[in-house]
């Protein structure tokens, strides 16, 4: 029983390993029967999966107390699906451009293998481990073309990472003297009936501080723009779409962990604060990748609000969210690495007539924006409906959710300026019209297609989806007047706003100024310090 | 008596020093620097864990000694890996701020902020 899910973590890693020592371009077709391999694992695993629910699979002969756990529930059966999904893709679009470098196939199979552990992985330790590892992997990922950007910031988001990481250390050690034992299950059962103690407490809040560097909520956030912005479009789509959501991925298990309710609220209204500063960033940048990374921090933010009101409603918003936010941003990002690779720039104002010369790909890109803005039959729209209906009750926050809202369709508006030809007056670089629409033949953007066809079908196919995660999962109703009139003002709004103010001068020096804060790595630490201490007072 | 208030001094001490390595990590300018401090915190911490499972009397579980008088082994095992992970988050960090002090003859965070592009 355990064989196929210990498979799954160390066949990617064997064959990373085979494919850097052959060094051959004959073995690096292999990265293709390992994700062969890996789908029809995940196969079996659907298969037994009635039987495997929830059990913990203990390796060796050790007891449970001592062992190393794997365990595979409805999460994580549903973020594995999404993981082996997202690799795909990845892999179909690195494929022409790496497929000779058997040093980056190496790694991104490695990550993957980690990956895949972070999620059946069952002891407080072992989820440490990887975490650990993913971070180190995806560090060497970022700052691949080694051009002083992306070490810069792939530095950067190495430190801070590490840092969060050690006030998990030091949470976990908590958690390990009050119960005796490293398991997930017995942790949670034997925290449960202990009394409500400072120490409880101050477990609680290192260990989800450390989640919450990792996952980018608000202070500690700048890492994202700058990992995601400068790593190749490939890992970056990787970044934003999955490994940022293993970050909340753990930040559930936390919560799983100390099972009564903590401080979901803290955690609430520091994401509606994400979502708030992520929209106002993402606003004000002419790099394209920096826009789509700043724009996740938002989405993050969103889906943070959700996920901190464990076994309510507005929980499986921020889920479901979740899953629909990897398949868009993906598309997002891989559209954006193709015009980089056409158009030998990453500035917004630069790229222009991009409907014409890659009429295809503007399809796909023009999904994945209606899908993150959550219009009407796009799968955004399914997050948005349970996250706005959830909050209907409660006016200010309801108006502050409309706010992100429009805010990120501003900023997709902003985005959208790349579509269009340029005016008489400027002159950015444009492909050759006789180029136009022969650039862009399905084959070239295989994995873009098969996202933009995923945004359309979650839509569609979201219960077959929820049931997948939780089997009560909120009615969402596809034709909602409400919705669509809501949606459709806040899109005249936005057009109102983004005519007015973003494409005239009038605060062009107020973004300048936004775009310009930079913020080095020992106030980041400042502000991680800062975060630990508002919790602690937040607890008292 | 006395074997209480010194088992209290050292956990002090051992937050001391975690707490000098946060101090360094938001106050260090220089990548070398934040390095040390990373390292310093970790090793604050594995002081803390091993200070914390010690119990006076008891003896380090290496083999020859009964099980009945020896400290937690699970610990050390634990803190053997943390350890080695430490290792390899230092040296990718100082390779990289080999690569860096190549790029742009500077080390400090803030300068490396500041530049464009």
């Amino acid at each position: 029983m355990i064989t196929y899910p210990l498979l799954m973590v160390f066949l990617p890693i064997i064959s990373a390993i085979f494919i850097y020592i052959m060094g051959k371009s004959w073995a690096n077709r292999l990265v293709f029967a390992t994700q062969l391999a890996l789908s029809l694992l995940y196969l079996q695993l659907i298969a037994i999966f009635p039987v495997l629910n929830s059990k913990s699979l203990v390796i060796g002969d050790w007891t449970l107390q001592s062992g190393i756990a794997l365990k595979i529930d409805n999460l994580s059966m549903a973020f594995i699906g999404l993981a082996i999904f997202m690799w795909w893709m990845v892999i179909l679009y690195a494929w022409p451009i790496y497929k000779k470098d058997n040093k980056f196939l190496f790694f991104l199979l490695f990550l993957e293998g980690t990956f895949l552990g972070l999620l059946m992985v069952n002891d407080l330790f072992s989820m440490f481990v990887f975490i650990d590892i993913i971070t180190i992997l995806s560090a060497i990922l970022v700052v691949y073309k080694k051009d002083g950007w992306s070490l810069r910031s792939g530095l950067y988001y190495l430190m801070i990472n590490s840092m969060g990481m050690l006030t998990y250390l030091m949470g976990f050690v908590i958690v390990y003297m009050l119960t005796g034992t490293l398991n997930w299950d017995l942790a949670t059962e034997r925290l449960s009936v202990l009394p409500l103690s400072p120490s409880i407490y101050a477990a609680y809040i290192l260990m989800s501080a450390s989640v919450s560097v990792k996952a980018a909520f608000f202070p500690t956030f700048n890492w994202l723009s700058r990992a995601h912005g400068s790593a190749p479009a490939s890992i970056s789509a990787l970044l934003s779409g999955l490994l940022v959501k293993g970050g909340l991925y753990a930040f559930i298990r936390i919560q799983e962990l100390f099972s009564r309710p903590m401080m979901g609220d803290f955690f609430f209204h520091l994401g509606l604060i994400t979502a708030l500063s992520g929209v106002i960033f993402a606003l004000s940048q002419k790099d394209i990748k920096q826009m789509l990374a700043f724009s996740t921090i938002s989405q993050i933010g969103l889906m943070l609000m959700g996920i901190s009101q464990i076994q309510t409603n507005i929980y499986y918003g921020g889920l479901i969210h979740l899953f629909n936010h990897a398949l868009f941003k993906a598309l997002l990002f891989l559209g954006a690495g193709i015009l980089i690779n056409h158009y030998k720039t990453r500035r917004l104002t630069q790229i222009r007539g991009v409907f014409q010369a890659f009429p295809l790909l503007s399809v796909t890109l023009f999904i994945g924006m209606l899908s993150i803005t959550g219009a009407p039959f796009f799968n955004g729209y399914i997050g948005k409906y349970i996250l706005s209906t959830e909050l209907a009750s409660k006016p200010l926050y309801f108006s502050l959710y409309h706010l992100v809202n429009l805010g990120t369709i501003m900023t997709y508006m902003k985005f959208s300026q790349i579509f269009f030809l340029p005016n008489e007056e400027s002159k950015p670089f444009l492909p050759d019209p006789k180029q136009w629409g022969k650039m862009d033949r399905p084959r070239h953007i295989i994995p873009s297609l098969i996202l933009a066809f995923s945004c359309l079908f979650a839509t569609f196919g979201f219960s077959f989806l929820g049931n997948l995660v939780q089997a009560d999962f909120p009615t969402v109703r596809l034709f909602s007047a409400t919705k669509y009139v809501h949606w459709s003002l806040t899109v005249i709004l936005a057009y109102i706003l983004t005519k007015a103010f973003i494409f005239t001068d009038r605060i062009t020096h107020i973004l300048h100024a936004i775009r310009e804060v930079k913020i080095p790595f020992y106030h980041t630490a400042y502000m991680f310090i800062l975060l630990l201490a508002s919790m602690l007072v937040f607890a008292w | 008596m006395p074997t209480t208030i010194l088992n209290h001094l050292e956990t002090f001490l051992i937050l001391a020093i975690i707490l000098s390595g946060f101090v360094g990590l938001a106050t260090a300018k220089n990548i070398i620097r934040s390095i040390i401090c990373l390292n310093i915190t970790q090793t604050g911490i594995i002081l803390l864990f091993l200070s914390l499972v010690y119990e006076p009397g008891m003896l380090p579980p290496v083999l020859p000694t009964p099980t009945q008088s020896m400290v937690d082994p699970t610990p050390e095992a634990l803190v053997i890996t943390t350890i080695v992970i430490g290792a390899a988050i230092t040296s990718l960090a100082l390779m990289m701020s080999i690569k860096i002090f190549h790029h742009y003859g500077t080390l400090d965070w803030k300068e490396l902020a500041d530049r464009e592009g």
